[in-house]
Parts: structure tokens; C-alpha cells; sequence
């Protein structure tokens, strides 16, 4: 096993917000987030959101596929489990995933934003001229 | 940018004529030495002998002549010409006539570029006319005018050009351009060039429609014709005229390579894209990371995390053997957060369970643990790991660090075929669940100090028994497994209190002398014991019985994953390969991991198995190494020879757990 400390930066964390160009994105810090699956989840969930609604209010339900949804500061969500009365499985993630928001005008720009190429720099192959 | 509509003006290349040592210095493109005289001022060379059959030959020799070159056109008829010079050319030789000059401009005919245009979804057609492939049907967004429309002289492109961006319709040519059919001398002895980027010659191509690769997308395959830099742009029609003229075909019959992007180089960061730096193949942090760090932990990747191979300056072996002689005489405390918490819940999740499972899980009682195998169809181990039931309808799978993905994927795949998907639901919570382990003889005084709310004694709590307790006030899941063969406690807790988890135990455990341990001291604490690593100590073929495991394949009643693999012909082979420990003489160094275990003269020597894992122990001051071996072999006490790079080494096949064998606490 080769120690390769240096090859990865140190962790970052947001530690504060960030500010630019029409977007603002700070870290959430949530209490509770569950995974609920179930054969009729998203009947049960109806409000659940998918891309690109807008969440409003501390609670909500994502939609994650046709029988799964992650809840999201719900504390009404029984013990980690099957839950026989509602048939639904119940697993506690809430440290599965770090939470950001983002927010601003240009808001919905910030996903595809953060996949564009850097087409003009100067790489190792080529370099283009522009 | 979309345009609605767009003018494809890409023009036209020269095709180049297929003869005799074609590709020499001073062979080109009439068009390229029209391109230098008439845009550069720059003529290719003082004498030049002109190969060209199309009607616009005799004004693109006007102008040579007009910058002052010598030009002479000359028609090779039925002969195969041949450039004469080595390093640059001296001479044209046709019909047995010595023609002296310094440079042989050619051209068989304008050929249109359409790569854009096939791109977009266009056709071509081939025009016997002008020897060239033209556009035919297209997208109707696109037009393509002048050169690639085939249309060669100036005046009428012009025109062309200024009717279609009209919206008019397109109108008719004033000059007619002619190219005569051009096709390659066949069965001669002379190197004639079809390709000049990947030396492909006339008769590779002769060659290749002897071997019956005559479709031109066999024809590009086998001889990587037109696959070049430039994408066959000069190589492709000479290559489609030679295999025509070999089928006694039409080159509209023998038809067209597909034409694909890029048509210019592109520089490979388009394709790299962000993949580059730590972006490149990400790895999955630890939330204990930048404790690690602040401890000088040396990390590396290991199951696609970035995890503790050991802990402090210096020689990583030492300090693995500090760290081993640490968790056999106190206790070691290890971050084991990325080992699989796979929960499979459901009123069908127990008969779900024991299928996916080779081991019986269905008689498991609640808090009780398993260790299990996961196999393929075919019976070859999958992965290993316990399984943990937590209550009726709710199971965890703690599978091994590297295969959690698999694993989801696997348990996804049986859930939706073959059972009620709306019965048993997989959560992957490995994220969600952080692992402390602490394992060693004074695990349990360690343990005790967190005050969990659980009673630890093995008589409440015994070996492969699970609890809930609390931690600061917060649910923690406890596993009482193994992988040193230590008394061990896995505390998995929510991620928010990891951090305090580990201050708290490593606190606990520095007035037991217990600290931090990593991956390297676990990897020779669990081969003392024997206990295998998939993937390292299996291969591709391994099955259960092979390891030591063939229980269940006797006497499992229920159907399970791979039960029919284990019976075939395959899974009874004399000779498979047993999972064993081997022993080297006293004083010898560790074997080396991949080494053979040969059979046979010198001469002939035969592999009977290889060297899975091998370490020097810090426990018993002594190598001990895990092997496959054949079955004829595998007999304790039996001597076998060792090759590696050239040496042989002996060795005693021994069992595979080297260090303890008694039952843990």
C-alpha cells in the first residue's frame, strides 16, 4: 500500500457561503433525512418533488425513483424498519448526504454550469486558439 | 449557436493518383501546389511533370506556369508510372520513357468533403460524371454549395452561392467539369501507395480481397485503411477505386466507410473534460479524514476510499508491525467506516435473504450475525461479509468494503427477478453509518468506557450477537465480528458523531497502550487467522468448498444463488484449488504474493496453484502465507516447490489459520 497523503487535497468544507454571478450556495444543516420505499410511496407522498420543483417550507419529500423517496426534517416517520401499517420500508440517512442550498436568479444554472469544459485553457494535448 | 439554416461550403480535395512510388518527396496534390503559388507566392519546384484527368487540369496548369514553374502534363494511359528518386524526386518514368523532374503534381479528380453533411444525416451519390461522390437527399437545414456541391468553377459557385442564400432555387452551371474513371493498375510488383498515413498499399489491398474482405468496412478493419489522422480524407476513394476494380464492380457498388467526428483533430481535453486532478477517478472520503491527517496516517486508495494504511513517520512495515503486536497485546482502533451496511427490509426480506445468501440466514435470530457468502449463478464466490438481523423483516448485510456497489447492484437484480420487488426494498445506508472498530484483549474495558447502555460481558453479549446503544445520547449500532480473531466491537454510528466516537475511544484506550490502526496491520492480523479477502484469496473460479465452506452445499435444503453451479462437472474437478496456508523453512523470507506452485522437471514445470497473500508475522516472529492450491496437494504437511522470477523455493502446505485457532470469547 503506497501512501498517497500529498495526491488528495486535505477534505474542504464549505465553511462559508458562496456568493457569484446571480447564485448563492450555502450548506444546510438538517436534522433528520429518511429513505422511504414502498410499492405505493409516491401515493402516499403525492407531494413529493422531483427536478425542477421548488421545495417550499423546513419539510419536504424528494422523489427518487417510483418507490422511493427521501424525506427530508420529517420526524413523523416511524423506526428504522418495515412498517406494517403503511407498508414501507424505513432507513435513516441522515448523514448519507450533505446538503446544500442554492438559491439566486441564476440558480438553476449553477448544475450545468459546474460541467462545462474548459475549452480554452491551455491543456497538455493541444492548445486552441481563439 | 443553432442556425436554422445553413451553407455548406467545405470544398473539394485532390484525389490522389495511384502509381509506382507514390509516396516520395516531391509527389503532392496539383490542387496544394495551385493553393502555394496562387495564396503563397511559393512555388513547389522548378520542373514538374502534371498527372491529372479532369477538364480543370489545363487552367491550374496556366497558373503554375504563370508563377514560373516548368510544367509538363503527361497520360500514364495503361502503364503503372513510377516516381524515380529515393530521398527526393529526380524523374517520372512511363511506358519505359525517363521523364526528368524535380516534382510530380497529380490529381484523379476533385473529390467533395462531406464529412459535415454525412454528419448531419445526408446522403451521397456517386457521379460517374466527375468521379466523385455528391450530395444527394439531406436534412433540409443544410445545403451544401460550390466544391461540395461539385460544383468547381469559381463564377458559377459565386452564383451558387448567392441564389440558395436567397431562398432561390439553385441554378444551373454555366461550365461543365469532367473527371475520367481512374482505376489502379492491378497485379503488378510496384509499392503503389492508397494510404500515405498508415502505409497502406495497392496490394494489401489485392491482399485483403484475396482473404475475401471485401466489404470496404472489413477492408478499413483489416488493413486500418483511411483510420488514420486525417480519417482516410486522401485514402478512402483511391481505396474504394482499387476494391471496384478488383470485383470488376462500380465504386457506387462497392460503397462507403461511415463517416464520423471528428472531422479536424481535436485537442483530448475536449474529451477529458473536467476529469482531471483529484476529479480524474474520485475516491470516497472518510468523515474521520482530517483526524487521520492531524495523526501523520499515511492514506491510500484502498476499495475506492482514501483510507489509513498505518499511523506516524517511518517505515510503513515497522509500523504495521507495531501496530499488529498493538491490537494482539491491547487493542486496535481502526476506521471501518466504509465496510457495506446493505438493509434489506420487507416481509419477504428473510426468504429473500437466505436465497441471495449460500449460507442458511433464515434460521437467524434477531440481534443474532451470520457470515455468509454471496456466489454467482455459476457457484464462484461473489463476496463475503456477516449479515445482521435487526429485527423480523429487517436485515443488514455488512459486506466487504470494495464490493458495496456489487453487492446493491446484485441484491437489485435477484429483488426484481424472481420475487416481489414490492416485498423487499434494498437501502444502501453505508454512507449513513460510520464504523469504529476496536479489536484486541482489552476491546471490551475499552468498549465499556462509552457507557452505551449495553451489558458486554460475553455471556450477554457473545460473539456474533448484535445491540443497540447509545452514544452521547445517540443511536449506535454494535456488531460483535471479528476479523482479527480478537474479541472485537464494530460501533457504527450517525455520521454527526463519528468524530466524538473516535476522540472518545482512542482516549479510552491510550491507558490500555491501545491506539489507531490501519490497513496494512489489519490486512496481516486477519491473514494470521486464516480469514480470507475476496478477491485476493479467491479467484475467479473459486467456490465455497474450495475455501473451506461446504456445509451448505451438502445440506441446504431452500434454492439459493448458485446452488446449481456447485454441483456441475466444473465444481468436482480433481484438481481445483483448496484454500491453504503454507510454511517456509525457519529463518526464510515471506513467499512472494503471485508466486507458482509448480509441478514437474525444470523443463516442463506446471502450475499447481499460486501464492495469494503472504506477510511476515509480528505475532509469530515467523512469514505466513494463504495459497491456492491443487487438490492432489493440498494435504497438510505435504512439500511443494515455489517459482518465482527464476528461483525455486520450497515450502509445507499447512493450515490457513496460522495463529489461534480457538473459538473468540
Amino acid at each position: 500500500m503506497r501512501d498517497d497523503s500529498s495526491n488528495w487535497n486535505p477534505l474542504q468544507t464549505l465553511d462559508a457561503d458562496i456568493q457569484t454571478d446571480g447564485v448563492a450556495v450555502s450548506k444546510s444543516y438538517l436534522r433528520r433525512q429518511t429513505i422511504v420505499s414502498g410499492p405505493r410511496v409516491l401515493l402516499e407522498f403525492e407531494f413529493a418533488l422531483s427536478w425542477p420543483e421548488i421545495a417550499k417550507g423546513d419539510t419536504y419529500h424528494l422523489s427518487l425513483r417510483r418507490d422511493r423517496i427521501l424525506a427530508v426534517e420529517d420526524e413523523d416517520l416511524g423506526p428504522d424498519g418495515w412498517d406494517t401499517k403503511t407498508n414501507q420500508a424505513v432507513s435513516d440517512a441522515s448523514g448519507a448526504f450533505e446538503v446544500f442550498e442554492v438559491a439566486g436568479p441564476r440558480a438553476r444554472s449553477f448544475g450545468p454550469r459546474g460541467r462545462i469544459t474548459r475549452t480554452f485553457q491551455i491543456g497538455f494535448s493541444a492548445f486552441v486558439r481563439v | 449557436m443553432r442556425p436554422k439554416r445553413l451553407l455548406l461550403a467545405s470544398g473539394a480535395l485532390d484525389r490522389p493518383m495511384t502509381f509506382a512510388m507514390n509516396d516520395r518527396p516531391g509527389v503532392m496534390s496539383l490542387n496544394a501546389a495551385v493553393e502555394f503559388a496562387g495564396r503563397y507566392g511559393v512555388a513547389v519546384g522548378k520542373k514538374a511533370m502534371v498527372m491529372a484527368d479532369h477538364s480543370l487540369s489545363d487552367v491550374q496548369m496556366t497558373w503554375l506556369r504563370k508563377a514560373g514553374l516548368d510544367v509538363n502534363g503527361i497520360d500514364p494511359q495503361n502503364d503503372v508510372p513510377k516516381a524515380i528518386g529515393r530521398k527526393s524526386v529526380s524523374g517520372l518514368q512511363i511506358n519505359s520513357e525517363r521523364h526528368t523532374c524535380d516534382t510530380i503534381l497529380t490529381s484523379a479528380g476533385l473529390m467533395p468533403i462531406l464529412h459535415l453533411w454525412r454528419h448531419a444525416g445526408g446522403k451521397l451519390s456517386w457521379d460517374h460524371a466527375t468521379q466523385a461522390f455528391l450530395p444527394a437527399n439531406g436534412p433540409s437545414w443544410i445545403t451544401p454549395i460550390g466544391a461540395a456541391a461539385g460544383t468547381f468553377n469559381q463564377e458559377d459557385t459565386l452564383q451558387e452561392a448567392t441564389a440558395l442564400a436567397k431562398g432561390d432555387a439553385r441554378p444551373p452551371k454555366k461550365t461543365s467539369y469532367l473527371a475520367k474513371p481512374q482505376s489502379p493498375v492491378l497485379g503488378t510488383s510496384a509499392r503503389q501507395w492508397i494510404d500515405f498515413q498508415h502505409d497502406v498499399t495497392l496490394k494489401d489491398i489485392e491482399l485483403a480481397a484475396q482473404e475475401n474482405y471485401v466489404s470496404v468496412e472489413h477492408l478499413k478493419r483489416y488493413m486500418t485503411l483511411g483510420m488514420a489522422s486525417d480519417q482516410g480524407k486522401t485514402s478512402n476513394v483511391a481505396g474504394l477505386s482499387a476494391m471496384a476494380a478488383l470485383q470488376g464492380k462500380k465504386i457506387s457498388e462497392v460503397g462507403t466507410t461511415t463517416f464520423r467526428p471528428p472531422f479536424v483533430p481535436v485537442p483530448m481535453e475536449i474529451y477529458r473534460g473536467y476529469h482531471t486532478g483529484e476529479l480524474f477517478h474520485p475516491l470516497k472520503r472518510l468523515a474521520l479524514e482530517p483526524l487521520h491527517r492531524t495523526a501523520k496516517a499515511g492514506l491510500g486508495e484502498y476499495s475506492g476510499w482514501l483510507r489509513p494504511g498505518w499511523y506516524g513517520s517511518g517505515d510503513p512495515e515497522q509500523i504495521a508491525a507495531r501496530e499488529v503486536a498493538m491490537a494482539r497485546n491491547t487493542a486496535g482502533i481502526l476506521d471501518a467506516s466504509p465496510l457495506g451496511k446493505i438493509e434489506i427490509i420487507g416481509p419477504d426480506a428473510e426468504a429473500f435473504v437466505n436465497f441471495v445468501n449460500y449460507n442458511t440466514i433464515r434460521t437467524l435470530k434477531p440481534d443474532h450475525i451470520r457470515y455468509g457468502f454471496m456466489l454467482t449463478e455459476s457457484g464462484v464466490v461473489f463476496d463475503d461479509g456477516v449479515i445482521s438481523r435487526m429485527g423480523q423483516d429487517h436485515f443488514v448485510i455488512l459486506c466487504s468494503s470494495s464490493h458495496v456497489d456489487g453487492v446493491v447492484s446484485l441484491l437489485e437484480s435477484w429483488r426484481q427477478d424472481g420475487h416481489g420487488p414490492d416485498r423487499i426494498f434494498v437501502h444502501d445506508t453505508t454512507q449513513n453509518w460510520p464504523t469504529v472498530t476496536v479489536t484486541g484483549p482489552k476491546a471490551r474495558e475499552i468498549v465499556r468506557t462509552l457507557d452505551l447502555g449495553i451489558e458486554l460481558d460475553p455471556a450477554q453479549f457473545p460473539h456474533m450477537q448484535f445491540r443497540g446503544g447509545k452514544f452521547e445520547g445517540t443511536d449506535v449500532r454494535v456488531s460483535r465480528v471479528s476479523f482479527t480473531g480478537d474479541v472485537s466491537f464494530e460501533i457504527s454510528c450517525p455520521v454527526s458523531k463519528v468524530v466524538a466516537l473516535w476522540d472518545a475511544l482512542l482516549l479510552a484506550g491510550a491507558p490500555f497502550g491501545a491506539g489507531p490502526m490501519g490497513l496494512k496491520a489489519l490486512s496481516i492480523l486477519r491473514a494470521e487467522k486464516g480469514y480470507l479477502v475476496i478477491g485476493k484469496d479467491t479467484n475467479g473460479e473459486s467456490m465455497p468448498h474450495y475455501l473451506g465452506f461446504g456445509m451448505p452445499r451438502q445440506k441446504k435444503k431452500a434454492p439459493f444463488v448458485g446452488d446449481r453451479g456447485l454441483h456441475t462437472p466444473k465444481a468436482n474437478e480433481p484438481n481445483r484449488r483448496q484454500l491453504v496456508g503454507l510454511m517456509v523453512p525457519d529463518g526464510e523470507p515471506p513467499l512472494p504474493s503471485g508466486a507458482h506452485i509448480v509441478t514437474g522437471p525444470a523443463s516442463n514445470r506446471q502450475s499447481a496453484g499460486f501464492v495469494t497473500s503472504s506477510y511476515h508475522s509480528p505475532t509469530l516472529n515467523r512469514p505466513i502465507c494463504m495459497a491456492l492450491l491443487r487438490l492432489d496437494l493440498s494435504e497438510e504437511g505435504t512439500h511443494v516447490d515455489v517459482f518465482h522470477l527464476g528461483a525455486v523455493r520450497e515450502a509445507v502446505v499447512a493450515p490457513a489459520c496460522q495463529f489461534d485457532p480457538r473459538e473468540i470469547a
